[in-house]
């Protein structure tokens, strides 16, 4: 009897140690099963993905600064043009000058690499695209927020893209706890180039088939589901060094 | 303009690329097109922060800079014969570089031919200068003897070529700075786009071939040959 009281005693000790050993702006994500507009196979239309944790909330421009200040590599003035385009962190007014407006906002004109050096900065990584889409699937008040989540995002292209970024978390947050996965903006993930790569080993000319063609062989899970479309289309346009208004990140772990 | 474009030709080399043979819901080329258009008008696209092109390369390749990419930091490189080797190891030379893996069916044969093909079209004295890095993104499999085993192989010279491995993060910078894309599959092989890139004495990227079979003239005629 005892060693039951032991054993359940470590385990409830060792769950709460667990639980207390991560920051507490990260929600944990249990995982689950990911079916991907574009499978690569046809062994891979569904795709287990195994639990982690995903930052609550997009990296602000505060966080950002903090950062910045911290590695003045990654300034605005300072970073390599390898690193990031002509636009990045074009919106703030120095070094690490955020107006008071901007610093609860999500941080934009961001590239790739500075995304990952921040995530890397905080002991975190960039999410994998499988990871960001399972949590992206999942609605408010249900797991499955396809139709929830396709109408708000509707509405969000709707929108004049130059308007102000709301701040984050101003939303009510998936069932998992993370806010802002829609409607906010456009996020980093660590693979972003992949979702279209495919190789046809019969391809040796002309123009882009033998460079780079996409999903041969593999149907779209649904063609009507063009939001999905759309962020991979979005996202395999992307170079890594680019910046944009609307594209910001949030770190994995 | 021209990211536009991209975005919309993506599509459409994603639909062309498929077999005959497919679900009932088909989309062609055409639809896919104007769903692109009307679904995500081009404003609503470039209002969203749809990159532009303006500030940006015109191809699908990151921008030649003029920044040597031997300032990108630290990449752990393990050679085939298991030493830690810097990416600046061909400082000096003029070098090829690009990313591949060893148990790659037939792309990556492929470019190595491609680049044995730029060697054996330059002058003696030209080739003697050139030197060649092949960096693998499957660290698991490629291990030093198995790179040992692919310069055999493909007769590869290893006192002017290296080949080496990086872990799976340095892999994903190294492809991104070179403008390769990959995907790691389930069963462990890849999808991944080629790129050889030339890199002057100081690691300054001057010209890339995109591509398999493709004609390498610029890279020929940039390292010396006709």
């Amino acid at each position: 009897m005892t060693r039951i009281i032991l054993i359940i005693g470590l385990l409830v000790a060792s769950d709460q140690a667990r639980a207390d050993s991560h920051p507490s702006n990260m929600a944990r994500i249990p995982g689950g099963i990911y079916k991907p507009l574009y499978p690569a196979s046809p062994a891979e239309a569904s795709i287990q993905v195994a639990p982690f944790w995903l930052d609550k909330l997009p990296v602000t421009n505060e966080e950002f600064g903090r950062f910045v200040a911290a590695n003045p590599q990654w300034g605005r003035d300072r970073i390599k043009r390898l690193f990031g385009d002509s636009q990045y962190l074009a919106h703030w007014s120095g070094a690490t000058l955020v107006s008071h407006e901007d610093k609860k906002r999500p941080v934009t004109q961001v590239s790739w690499y500075a995304a990952r050096a921040y995530c890397a900065a905080q002991g975190k990584r960039l999410p994998s695209e499988r990871e960001w889409e399972l949590v992206a699937g999942v609605g408010t008040t249900m797991l499955d927020g396809a139709k929830e989540n396709a109408a708000l995002i509707q509405k969000w292209y709707s929108e004049p893209g130059n308007r102000a970024l709301a701040t984050v978390g101003s939303r009510k947050p998936n069932l998992w706890g993370v806010y802002d996965m829609h409607a906010l903006i456009w996020e980093w993930v660590e693979d972003f180039g992949a979702s279209l790569v495919t190789f046809d080993s019969r391809e040796k000319s002309d123009g882009d088939r033998a460079r780079f063609c996409g999903g041969s062989g593999a149907n779209a899970r649904d063609p009507s589901d063009y939001t999905s479309f759309m962020r991979i289309a979005y996202r395999s346009s992307l170079e890594a060094r680019f910046t944009t208004r609307n594209l910001g990140f949030r770190c994995a772990k | 303009m021209t990211k536009w474009w991209w975005l919309v030709a993506s599509s459409g080399v994603l639909l062309s690329c498929k077999s005959a043979n497919e679900a009932p819901k088909k989309v062609s080329q055409g639809e896919t097109t104007a769903i692109v258009r009307d679904v995500a008008p081009r404003d609503a696209l470039a209002a969203k922060g749809h990159p532009d092109p303006g500030g940006a390369s015109s191809g699908a390749l990151p921008e030649l800079t003029g920044e040597t990419l031997y300032d990108i930091g630290a990449l752990p490189l393990v050679d085939d014969k298991g030493a830690n080797i810097g990416f600046d190891v061909w400082r000096g030379q003029p070098v090829l570089v690009s990313m591949f893996y060893a148990s790659c069916p037939s792309a990556c044969p492929l470019l190595i031919e491609d680049i044995q093909r730029i060697e054996h079209a330059l002058p003696e004295a030209a080739r003697q200068k050139v030197r060649v890095l092949l960096v693998s993104f499957d660290s698991q499999r490629d291990t030093p003897a198995a790179l040992t085993q692919l310069a055999k192989d493909k007769k590869i010279d290893l006192t002017r070529w290296r080949l080496a491995t990086l872990p799976e993060t340095e892999a994903r910078t190294l492809a991104s700075v070179l403008g390769i894309r990959y995907r790691k599959l389930d069963d462990g092989e890849y999808f991944h786009t080629s790129v050889i890139t030339l890199l002057d004495e100081n690691g300054v990227p001057q010209n890339r071939v995109e591509g398999l079979g493709r004609d390498v003239a610029s890279l020929v005629t940039a390292l010396g040959g006709r």
